[in-house]
């Protein structure tokens, strides 16, 4: 029995559950510590996740971009890379859509917004994997810094050359015109077509990197680099087209939200769903069908962040921290995963 | 009576592997033992026993009469790099646990090199120390920490003939003042000069003991390189060799003086013989497109090897490490398999679909014929035995028909079994008009198997020919390990560590 019970953990999705579940009591545990009710809060953020059509729809929405920031994390991590600036992809996507999208005549803006943040997300994750690639920088912390490149580059820009001088209080570039536009779904208004839209991605990216030639060419590369040299395969452009295909997620992530929430690129656009998409990514265990069940986790519980702020008054942190929880659950559970051999093979002996 | 320290009926185990097998020995004190082997003999292994780094699987090491304390030298000197001298020598016996006493710790150190009549600036980074200095501060350590009984591994193998001398020298001169020490080595000749006893393991076996003063070299090479029994294999057809398939033209080996030259025919096969770190690797590296040749170029059937075309041109590695080099750890048996036809029917359809099907049928085929113990193709690579990733390496490779096969100590850590279904399969392809080279440490097998037999010798290829040619590479081995130029000889480890 224990047995069974210890190979179930092994296996990896029974550790995430575990990790999930330490992580929503320690969660309990602080929140009783800033006062609130241990039970009252954790019905809350479940209340708030899937508890009714609107909870639902919140939970949707929440996880639509990090559908994509989730892709930018796992494809390089098959190509064997560590990706973690999504973030960045996402904000600079988001700027170049909204340039793009006014730039040109209204009939093509919308075409210029999904092309324009696609290729400035590839780009600036290229950026990282070129430098992996070509003189072994770390990509890991590479991509991280780039981040904040690309937050200063969206507010000199906002602020300066590409600033609507209508945007008075807040700095944000000019409104893009109404063709650009993404509508909502019908019936759910806080949703639109980029969550079918994620949804198809994630699927056909998995399929592609299981089940295809190229995929196998990425997975080789991933697993070890000097064998796929070996076996003949041009590893540098495999990690940089892999790298350029998730950046363009992430920037493409950054495109929907211009066109569907704000309009426009602001700094609201380095909401954190980047980073979130680490997340993301680390649930689903790099696996890019579990994704989508771990993009709907993470977005329920930032809905049910909502509510215990409506609810209780809770600080608007409660979801983050959550979501560090989960994270540290995680690594903790991985450290154990990779002990337990050890506990094993020590229960076999005595 | 006298101390000594016995060793009964040790065995050390790696997994499958036996590497010391029921050794038993009687070391008496105040002397020097000698303990020779080939590469994997288990002399590394039994030192470690020793010195307690690893515990024997069973068996029992105990000194006679009366305690001693014992300490193992690494082949490396396992000096810290960036730190001094006298700072390396506190690490060995530095003070008690707050306080160093440097003054004190400095006059004794003084006296321990003077002990071994070295000459070497207490304030020195040890990184700007040559190796047979580095040797002495690492002696001296033991010394410091009061060592009566000194383990040495391969002290040495990176040294040049006069700072071996001088080091061997030290030795004795600390065994004459009442320590003990056993060598590990495999230079038979300056070793055989110091020591008053030789202690020669072969495959883990004791298989000689003796007074050094009552043997001689010849016997002792006869100990150390004598055919296993068991690894008869059956003779190999001599092989047509038609056209030259591999031309390798002043190849220049990364570290090496010596230029390669050599031509090798369709169905051809070489064997290249040597201890290890004479250039090998280097030369597999570049053969397999690892690395890049940056004098001398190497032809496939007329073509230049250059950039990672290897495979294109129908050249196939079997790497000595295959996780590291060739195969993916974390994915399938069945993926592994087809690393090299996955982008082509019957594994794919014309829309780049993988077929999961055929993939697996092949493992499965592949499994079948390597005779493998129950494997399923979806487990991962990485829970095979290290001889059974070998053994579908080598299916691997020779599949289909390469034009050239490199391999670099294919039956090093094989069973016998395991090793000669892996030197059958290279036969085959041999038959089959694939031109081979085999880098190996198994003389016997080289000696037996290939059409013509080379020593490598700091980074140069030697021929060998004529009747007993098999002991004529012996002599030139044992010769080419002790006059090689110290910048070729010392091993990539060891100076890599200590230069970064």
């Amino acid at each position: 029995m224990t047995g069974r019970f210890t190979r179930l953990l092994a296996a990896g999705p029974g550790i995430t559950v575990v990790a999930l579940l330490l992580a929503l009591l320690l969660w309990g545990g602080i929140a009783v510590f800033a006062g609130l009710p241990f039970f009252g809060a954790l019905v809350a953020l479940v209340e708030g996740g899937v508890g009714s059509g609107f909870a639902i729809e919140q939970t949707l929405h929440f996880a639509t971009p990090l559908l994509f920031t989730g892709l930018c994390v796992a494809l390089p991590l098959r190509a064997g890379m560590v990706i973690i600036g999504g973030e960045g992809s996402l904000v600079l996507g988001g700027l170049a859509a909204a340039a793009a999208a006014v730039a040109v005549p209204e009939s093509w803006s919308l075409v210029a917004l999904l092309v324009a943040g696609a290729a400035a997300g590839a780009l600036w994750i290229a950026l990282s994997a070129a430098g992996r690639v070509w003189y072994g920088v770390n990509e890991a912390i590479s991509s991280l810094l780039l981040v904040y490149v690309a937050i200063a580059i969206l507010n000199h820009l906002i602020e300066g050359p590409l600033r609507d001088p209508s945007s008075l209080d807040k700095p944000a570039s000019a409104l893009i015109p109404p063709p650009a536009r993404i509508a909502a779904l019908p019936g759910f208004p806080s949703l639109h077509w980029g969550l079918p839209a994620g949804i198809l991605l994630c699927l056909v990216c998995h399929l592609l990197v299981t089940r295809s030639v190229p995929g196998l060419s990425l997975r080789y590369t991933g697993s070890n680099r000097r064998a796929a040299n070996y076996a003949g395969l041009s590893t540098a452009t495999i990690m940089l087209v892999a790298a350029a295909a998730a950046g363009a997620a992430a920037g493409l992530a950054g495109a929907l939200e211009v066109a569907t929430v704000f309009g426009r690129a602001n700094a609201s656009l380095a909401a954190g769903y980047g980073f979130t998409g680490i997340l993301v990514c680390a649930l689903a265990r790099g696996n890019m069908l579990a994704l989508l069940p771990a993009a709907l986790l993470v977005g329920a519980i930032e809905a049910g962040g909502g509510l215990l702020q409506r609810r209780y008054g809770a600080p608007a942190a409660s979801a983050a921290m959550m979501h560090g929880l989960i994270f540290l659950m995680l690594i903790v559970g991985e450290g154990v995963r990779c002990r337990m051999p050890l506990f094993l093979a020590s229960g076999n002996r005595s | 009576m006298s101390n000594s320290l016995a060793i009964e009926k040790v065995t050390v185990r790696y997994a499958d592997n036996i590497a010391v097998d029921a050794v038993s020995l009687d070391l008496a004190c105040g002397k020097i033992h000698a303990l020779l082997g080939e590469n994997g003999a288990g002399k590394s292994s039994l030192l470690r026993a020793l010195a307690g780094v690893h515990a024997p699987d069973s068996g029992r090491i105990f000194f006679a009469g009366g305690r001693q304390k014992m300490g193992l030298m690494r082949q490396d000197a396992g000096l810290i790099a960036g730190m001094s001298v006298i700072e390396n020598l506190a690490l060995a016996c530095g003070g008690n646990r707050w306080r160093i006493n440097w003054r004190q710790l400095r006059r004794r150190a003084v006296q321990a090199l003077a002990r071994q009549q070295a000459n070497i600036d207490l304030d020195c980074a040890v990184e700007k120390l040559g190796f047979g200095q580095r040797q002495q501060v690492a002696l001296a350590g033991l010394d410091l920490s009061g060592c009566q009984f000194l383990l040495l591994d391969e002290p040495v193998a990176a040294l040049t003939p006069v700072e071996a001398d001088a080091f061997l020298a030290g030795i004795r001169q600390q065994v004459d003042q009442g320590a003990s020490a056993l060598i590990a080595s495999h230079r038979i000749a300056e070793i055989l000069a110091v020591a008053d006893h030789v202690h020669v393991l072969r495959a883990g076996r004791l298989v000689f003991s003796g007074a050094a003063s009552s043997t001689d070299a010849e016997q002792i090479r006869q100990a150390i390189f004598a055919q296993p029994a068991a690894a008869r294999l059956p003779s190999r057809p001599s092989a047509m060799p038609g056209a030259t398939i591999l031309d390798i033209d002043d190849l220049v080996l990364p570290g090496f003086a010596g230029p390669i030259n050599l031509q090798v025919a369709a169905g051809e096969m070489i064997g290249i013989a040597g201890m290890a770190g004479n250039g090998q690797n280097q030369l597999i590296e570049i053969l397999a497109g690892f690395s890049l040749a940056r004098t001398g170029t190497i032809r496939i059937a007329g073509k230049h090897l250059a950039g990672g075309n290897g495979r294109k041109l129908g050249m196939r590695c079997i790497v000595e490490d295959p996780l590291a080099d060739a195969c993916m750890a974390d994915m399938s048996i069945a993926e592994n398999l087809v690393v090299h036809d996955y982008r082509r029917p019957p594994y794919a359809s014309r829309f780049a679909i993988l077929q999961g099907r055929a993939i697996a049928a092949h493992a499965n085929q592949v499994i079948a014929r390597a005779r493998l113990a129950v494997q399923r193709s979806s487990d991962l690579f990485c829970w095979l035995s290290g001889g059974n990733q070998r053994k579908l390496l080598v299916e691997r490779e020779l599949a289909g028909n390469p034009a050239v096969v490199v391999a670099l100590n294919p039956t090093a850590g094989l069973d016998s079994a395991s090793a000669a279904s892996v030197v059958e399969c290279l036969d085959q392809a041999c038959q089959r008009g694939a031109a081979i080279l085999i880098c190996s440490e198994d003389l016997d097998i080289l000696a037996e198997r290939a059409d013509r037999l080379m020593v490598m010798s700091a980074g140069k290829l030697l021929e060998v020919s004529g009747p007993d040619r098999r002991r004529l590479a012996i002599e030139l081995m044992c010769a080419g390990a002790s006059t090689q130029a110290p910048e070729s000889s010392q091993p990539t480890t060891a100076s890599s560590l200590l230069s970064g």
